[in-house]
């Protein structure tokens, strides 16, 4: 006499098999895709603040009076007086 | 983003190598099962997927430990990546399995010890990035983070032996020759071959998958800091 497993027909189950595999793939490669969007996002969004950085840096240089002349930057005091 | 070192490089590309190989001696190198047929072929990437959420989640609470020691961002960094990735895996074993059970037990989903247990370990850790939404100061967050994972991991051991410790319809895998296994089953050496070359390559792949997150996580935390070092001017 055979033994069991031998007697058995086997199963026809290669759709559930190439479902199984879809997702055991598909899952991995959709979130590396996400790490992608998430990345592009992010270099966006530092251009941006890097554009602002440089932005708010100017209008600081430009509020400091560095170039002004000898004159303007001196005392009151010192000027020569009108009278 | 800046550009990934050669370490990086290299074990990206072993990794592409060692999943193509792996999905190689799935489909061509182990035979079919006789009774199941070619679902059982899902076994080789179900049960590494659900070993590698296990160790995600240990990696977790041991960066945890880690960063309350140290202080240190990077080790909050890897703690919040590997609950993401663990997560990933945890998903890829349940519908998997699920997948494997319809035609193996019958139906798609039963409230199992294992299936139970494991449900109740992906919740904790979803709760777990919930709570790192929740909180603005990213001190407060990793420290929070942190004694969260090291607490949540307890679930891990429950889930591991839910199926020794209960009765179940769960195949054990690892040790299913222990007194205390029950549903253990035997594989030819192509299978084991086959088994051991796929938990090797998922190994790889977890680790890839952690540092390539890491990276972005700091280049996250890069953007972060210049955002708040604007709003602070």
């Amino acid at each position: 006499m055979l033994p069991l497993p031998l007697l058995q027909e086997t199963a026809d189950t290669v759709g559930y098999m190439l479902f199984g595999y879809a997702v055991l793939l598909g899952l991995p490669a959709l979130y590396i895709v996400s790490w992608f969007m998430r990345r592009r996002n992010l270099e966006r969004d530092l251009e941006t603040l890097e554009t602002l950085a440089q932005d708010e840096k100017k209008r600081a240089e430009r509020a400091r009076p560095t170039n002004a002349s000898p004159v303007e930057s001196a005392k009151p005091a010192d000027r020569p007086s009108r009278s | 983003m800046p550009k990934a070192s050669r370490s990086v490089q290299l074990l990206n590309i072993v990794t592409a190598v060692l999943m193509l190989i792996a999905l190689g001696l799935v489909f061509l190198y182990a035979p079919r099962e006789r009774v199941m047929g070619e679902v059982q072929r899902i076994f080789y990437f179900h049960v590494p997927s659900a070993w590698l959420s296990f160790t995600a989640f240990v990696v977790t609470a041991v960066a945890g430990a880690v960063y309350l020691r140290t202080a240190r961002p990077f080790w909050d960094q890897v703690a919040s990546s590997s609950v993401e990735i663990g997560l990933l895996f945890t998903i890829m074993a349940t519908v998997s399995g699920s997948i494997w059970a319809r035609p193996a037990w019958n139906t798609w989903w039963t409230w199992d010890p294992r299936l139970t247990t494991y449900t109740i370990m992906a919740l904790i850790y979803v709760a777990y990035l919930m709570l790192r939404q929740g909180i603005e100061d990213p001190e407060r967050r990793a420290r929070f983070a942190a004694v969260y994972g090291i607490v949540g991991v307890i679930s891990v051991p429950i889930t591991w032996f839910s199926i020794r410790w209960w009765r179940t319809i769960h195949p054990v895998v690892i040790g299913s020759g222990s007194a205390t296994a029950e549903g253990g089953f035997d594989m030819t050496s192509k299978m084991l071959t086959t088994f051991l070359f796929a938990n090797l390559a998922f190994t790889f792949l977890y680790a890839t998958l952690l540092v390539n997150r890491v990276r972005l996580a700091r280049f996250s935390e890069r953007v972060e800091q210049l955002k708040a070092r604007l709003l602070a001017a």
